[in-house]
């Protein structure tokens, strides 16, 4: 199975694990790491290569993080030079993540980032035009 | 030369700086300084979609001085986010003029042992004589997170931590 990591600023890798285990049960292979004020890139970078390392079970990681052009996604680009299989994906939200979490059962790490691209944005309502 | 602000902040371009520092300066253009940084292929692809829009250069010291001696950036608001203390030094003494220096962000670097000022702002005693340096030279270099803090004296505050 595909490992997840979640990479954010501040609290929110963490949020996101703790609002989707209340939906969907504890889960395998799923950590988070938030950037604190006090932290840098380096050693954002050095964290995520480690927790990489740890949770990778032979079919690969998949890296959610929260924003493109932050620290953690800046940082995140540099674990596309290890040895792992890894992708990373930007822009994450709660929808995406749920949707992943069931999908990474059969799916592989090249089929989940299809998956991904295609429900981006699927999420997103205005509830009083579905109303 | 033009250089409205000059960041120091070892984590670049990020949230706050394009959130709010680049539109409370008014900059059209953000040079990124640092050797290594201006050496990194990763990070000259990464920093200027950072920037969401904004020109973005990711020089070296020296290419940074050249580009400032040249016509392209005479009508240019420009920000200059220097890595480390060392490197905005650099900067002045090769006659760069800043009409303002602030400390951003500096991480602590792994392997180094340096003073914690702020939540935000970790110093070797090396970097610290740096600033005083650019203190020296008649610069006010301050300390201000986000536009709408006060600025803060920022030698006096790593003084009171015995850097």
């Amino acid at each position: 199975m595909v490992s997840f990591l979640i990479v954010s600023h501040g609290g929110l890798a963490e949020g996101l694990i703790d609002a989707a285990e209340m939906i969907m049960g504890e889960q395998e292979g799923l950590v988070g790491i938030g950037l604190q004020p006090e932290e840098g890139p380096e050693q954002l970078k050095d964290k995520m290569k480690k927790e990489v390392k740890n949770s990778d079970e032979g079919d690969g990681v998949l890296v959610l993080v929260d924003l493109y052009g932050g620290t953690p996604g800046n940082s995140a680009a540099y674990l596309l030079e290890m040895d792992n299989k890894i992708e990373v994906l930007t822009g994450i939200n709660l929808p995406i993540m749920l949707e992943l979490l069931n999908l990474r059962n059969f799916q592989s790490l090249e089929e989940l980032v299809k998956s991904a691209k295609s429900l981006s944005g699927k999420g997103f309502k205005v509830l009083s035009e579905v109303l | 030369m033009a250089v409205k602000h000059l960041r120091i902040d070892n984590r670049l371009i990020h949230g706050q700086v394009t959130s709010s520092w680049v539109g409370n300066i008014g900059a059209d253009h953000i040079i990124v300084t640092n050797d290594e940084v201006a050496n990194d292929p990763i990070q000259q692809t990464m920093l200027p979609e950072a920037a969401r829009g904004v020109k973005t250069s990711v020089f070296s010291v020296e290419e940074t001085v050249e580009y400032m001696e040249s016509e392209e950036s005479e009508d240019e608001v420009i920000m200059i986010i220097a890595k480390f203390p060392e490197d905005a030094l650099q900067l002045l003494k090769k006659g760069i003029e800043p009409a303002e220096i602030n400390m951003g962000n500096q991480a602590p670097i792994p392997n180094t042992d340096p003073v914690k000022v702020t939540r935000s702002i970790a110093i070797t005693k090396e970097q610290g004589e740096k600033l005083r340096e650019i203190s020296n030279m008649g610069y006010k270099l301050t300390s201000q997170m986000m536009p709408s803090d006060n600025k803060k004296d920022f030698i006096k505050m790593m003084e009171k931590k015995g850097i």
